[in-house]
C-alpha cells in the first residue's frame, strides 16, 4: 500500500513535468528518422507497385531489385526500429522517472551506430552493389561494406537494449516489490527480443563477411538462411508487440476506459518472449534438409503464437464493449457507435486491428506446410506482410504518433491536424486494402514476389494477373499520398503546432481489479525458458545442416 | 411506479455487464481464420 502510494506520487510528478527536453530529444531524432524513412521507403514502393503493373519501366540506375533493397531496408530496418525505440524509450523515462544519464548516453551512441551501419548499408545498394534484398540470403553476395554496415546496425540495437536493461534494473532496485509498471514491462520484453533476436543475425553476418571478401571460399546456405529468420521472424514479432503495446496501455484511456487484466497483459507479454524465436522456421517450409519430424513440430511452434494474439482480440474487443455500454450503448454489435470515430488516435488504431483478422487468418493458413505451397514466394505473402506490418503496425505506429509527437515537442494536437488524421487513416486504408487485396489475389493466380514486370514472353496466366496488377497501382498511389499526409502531421506536431501540454495518455486499471502476482516479474526464468524452447527448436537441425552438410556454395552476383 | 423500476434497473445491469458483443466479435474473428484456411485448402486440394 505505502509503495503503490509513492508510485503514484511519481506519477503525478511526472505527469505534472512533462518529459525532460534530454529524454524528448532522444525520442523526437528517432521518430523523425523513422518518418523520413517512411517518406523515402513510400516513394521506392510506389516506383516497384507502378513497375509491376506494366506502367513503368524502370532505369538501369534505378532497377527493380535495387530498390526493392533499398525499399525493404527503409521500412523494415529503420523505420519499424527507429519508431519502436523512441517510443519505448519515451515511455521508459515517463513511467520509471526519467531516464539515467548514462542510458541517455547510450540512447545516443546507439542512434549514432545505427545511422553509421545504414550508411555503410546503403552506399553499396546505391552503388548497385548490393542488390540482395533485406534478407540478403547467401549465395547472393553483396559488397562487404553492406554486412560490415548491418553489423554497425545490429551493434547500435545491442546499445539500446542494454540501455533499456539498466534503467529498468535500476528502477526494480529501488522499488523493492513492485511491479515493473506495464508500459515498461512491454518495453522490457521488446528489448529482450530484440537483443536475443539480433544474435542469430549477428552470427550470421559474422560468417558472411569473410566469405563476402574472399577469404573462405564457400558458405553454407542452409545454416545462413536459418539463422536469419531465428532473427527476422522475431523481428516482425517485435513489431507486433510494440503494436499491441499501445492497444493495452493506451487505447483503452483514449476511448474513456480502462486497461483489461493487468495479470493477462502481462502473460501475453511473456508467452510472447518465451515462444517468439522459434516460429522462424515458418519461413523455412519449402526449404530442402529440414527433416519433416523437424517441419512437424515447428507448425506446433508457429501457430503457438495465435494463442497469445486470440488473447488480445478478446481482450480488445472485451475493453471496447465495456466502456461503450458505459456509455449507454446498447445491442449486439450496436454500442460500437459509442467509440470516438472522430478521434485519429483511436480510428487509425482501430482500423489497425481490424486488418489483423485477415492478416493473422493468412499467417495461420501460410504456416500450415501444404497450404503454404498454394502461397509460398508469391505475391499473396507481400500482401500478407503489407496487411500485417503496411496496416496493423504502421498505422499503430500512425496512431501513436499524434500524441506521442506532441508530447516530446511541448506541444498539442489542433483539430485541424486530428482531421488530416482522419483523412490520411482512410487514404492509407483504402490505398492498403486495394494494394494488398491485388497482391492476394495475383500471388493466388500464380504472380511472383520479388520480380519485375514481365508478360513472359506473353503467356496467357502472366497477361490474366494485368487487370489486377492496376489495382496495386492504384493503392500504391493513395498511399504514397498518405505517406505524405503522414509526414507532414509529425513534422508539423513536431516543429509548428501550438505549444501545449500534452498527456502521456497511459490507461489506469479497474478499481475492483485484483492484484496481479509477483511471479510475472521473474524476468530471469522468462529468459531461461526462451532459450530452452530455442534449443529445442534449432539444435537438432542446425547440428544437422553443420554435419551433414552439402557442398558450401561460393558468392554469386545474380544481378 | 415500483415495477417499472425494477424494470429499469434490470436493464441497466443486464446492458453494462454482458459480454455478447464481445463473444460476437471474437466469433467474427474465428470465422475469418476458417473462411480463409478452408478457402486456401479448397485450392490446394484442386491443385494438386
Ligand atoms: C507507399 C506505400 C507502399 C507501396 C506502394 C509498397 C509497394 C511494395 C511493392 C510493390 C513491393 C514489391 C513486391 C515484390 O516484387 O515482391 C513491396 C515490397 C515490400 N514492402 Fe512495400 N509498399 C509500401 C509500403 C510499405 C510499408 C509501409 C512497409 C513496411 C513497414 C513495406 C514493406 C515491404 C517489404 C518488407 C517488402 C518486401 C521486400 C522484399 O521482398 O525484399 N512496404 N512493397
Ligand atoms: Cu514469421
Amino acid at each position: 500500500m505505502e509503495a503503490l502510494k509513492s508510485y503514484d506520487w511519481k506519477d503525478k510528478a511526472n505527469k505534472a513535468l512533462g518529459i525532460s527536453q534530454e529524454d524528448a530529444r532522444i525520442t523526437k531524432s528517432y521518430l523523425s528518422v523513422a518518418f523520413i524513412a517512411i517518406l523515402f521507403g513510400g516513394l521506392l514502393g510506389l516506383l516497384q507497385g507502378m513497375n509491376r503493373a506494366g506502367i513503368l519501366e524502370l532505369p538501369v540506375w534505378a532497377n527493380y531489385y535495387k530498390v526493392l533493397t533499398a525499399h525493404g531496408l527503409l521500412l523494415v530496418v529503420v523505420l519499424s526500429a527507429f519508431f519502436t525505440i523512441g517510443y519505448f524509450y519515451a515511455g521508459l523515462s515517463h513511467t520509471l522517472g526519467g531516464l539515467l544519464p548514462k542510458v541517455r548516453k547510450m540512447a545516443w551512441i546507439g542512434f549514432w551506430m545505427k545511422i553509421f551501419g545504414f550508411v555503410l548499408a546503403v552506399i553499396p545498394v546505391l552503388q548497385g552493389d548490393a542488390s540482395v534484398m533485406y534478407t540478403f540470403y547467401p549465395p547472393m553476395a553483396a559488397a562487404p561494406m553492406f554486412y560490415i554496415g548491418l553489423v554497425f546496425i545490429v551493434l547500435g540495437v545491442w546499445m539500446l537494449a542494454f540501455g533499456a536493461f539498466i534503467n529498468v534494473a535500476n528502477w526494480r532496485k529501488n522499488h523493492k516489490g513492485q511491479h515493473i509498471p506495464i508500459f515498461s514491462f512491454f518495453a522490457t520484453g521488446v528489448f529482450v527480443l530484440l537483443f536475443f533476436g539480433s544474435l542469430p543475425v549477428a552470427i550470421e553476418v559474422f560468417y558472411i563477411i569473410p566469405w563476402a571478401f574472399g577469404w573462405i571460399e564457400t558458405i553454407n546456405v542452409m545454416v545462413s538462411r536459418t539463422l536469419f529468420w531465428a532473427f527476422g521472424h522475431t523481428l516482425v514479432n517485435i513489431w507486433y508487440l510494440t503494436a499491441i503495446s499501445a492497444w493495452y496501455v493506451f487505447i483503452p484511456k483514449i476511448i474513456g476506459g480502462k486497461r483489461w487484466s493487468d495479470l493477462l497483459t502481462r502473460v501475453v507479454v511473456i508467452a510472447l518472449v518465451i515462444m517468439n524465436i522459434t516460429g522462424g522456421f515458418h519461413h523455412q517450409i519449402v526449404d530442402p534438409g529440414i527433416s519433416e519430424s523437424v517441419k512437424y513440430m515447428h507448425v506446433f511452434m508457429s501457430l503457438a503464437i495465435g494463442f497469445p494474439s486470440l488473447m488480445t482480440a478478446y481482450a480488445m474487443f472485451a475493453v471496447f464493449e465495456k466502456t461503450a455500454r458505459k456509455k449507454g450503448g446498447k445491442g449486439l454489435v450496436g454500442w460500437y457507435k459509442k467509440m470516438p470515430w472522430g478521434d485519429v488516435r483511436f480510428l487509425a488504431p482501430f482500423i489497425a486491428m481490424a486488418a489483423f483478422i485477415p492478416a493473422g487468418a493468412g499467417g495461420i493458413v501460410q504456416s500450415t506446410n501444404q497450404l503454404n505451397q498454394v502461397v509460398h514466394n508469391s505475391m499473396w505473402v507481400v500482401g500478407h506482410f503489407h496487411l500485417t506490418l503496411g496496416m496493423t503496425v504502421v498505422m499503430t505506429f500512425f496512431g501513436v504518433s499524434y500524441w506521442l509527437v506532441p508530447y516530446v515537442s511541448g506541444r498539442v494536437l489542433t483539430p485541424k491536424i486530428n482531421k488530416l488524421g482522419i483523412i490520411q487513416t482512410i487514404v492509407w486504408t483504402v490505398g492498403m486494402v486495394l494494394m494488398s487485396g491485388a497482391m492476394h489475389w495475383v500471388g493466388l493466380l500464380g504472380s511472383p514476389r520479388r520480380t519485375s514486370y514481365s508478360t513472359y514472353f506473353d503467356n496467357a496466366t502472366a497477361l490474366s494477373w494485368d487487370p489486377y496488377l492496376f489495382f496495386l497501382a492504384i493503392g500504391g498511389t493513395l498511399l504514397m499520398i498518405g505517406v505524405l499526409l503522414q509526414v507532414y502531421a509529425v513534422f508539423y506536431m513536431m516543429f509548428f503546432a501550438p505549444k501545449g501540454e500534452t498527456e502521456f495518455p497511459m490507461a489506469e486499471e479497474e478499481e475492483d481489479a485484483t492484484p496481479t502476482p509477483m511471479w510475472t516479474e521473474r524476468w530471469g526464468l522468462w529468459i531461461v525458458l526462451m532459450l530452452t524452447l530455442v534449443s529445442m527448436a534449432y539444435v537438432i537441425p542446425l547440428v544437422d545442416f553443420i554435419v551433414n552438410a552439402p557442398p558450401g556454395s561460393p558468392p554469386f552476383k545474380t544481378w | 411506479m415500483a415495477e417499472s423500476n425494477v424494470k429499469q434497473n434490470e436493464e441497466v445491469v443486464e446492458e453494462s455487464s454482458t459480454i455478447k458483443g464481445t463473444i460476437f466479435s471474437v466469433a467474427v474473428v474465428g470465422g475469418v481464420i476458417l473462411v480463409t484456411y478452408l478457402l486456401i485448402y479448397g485450392l490446394y486440394m484442386t491443385r494438386i
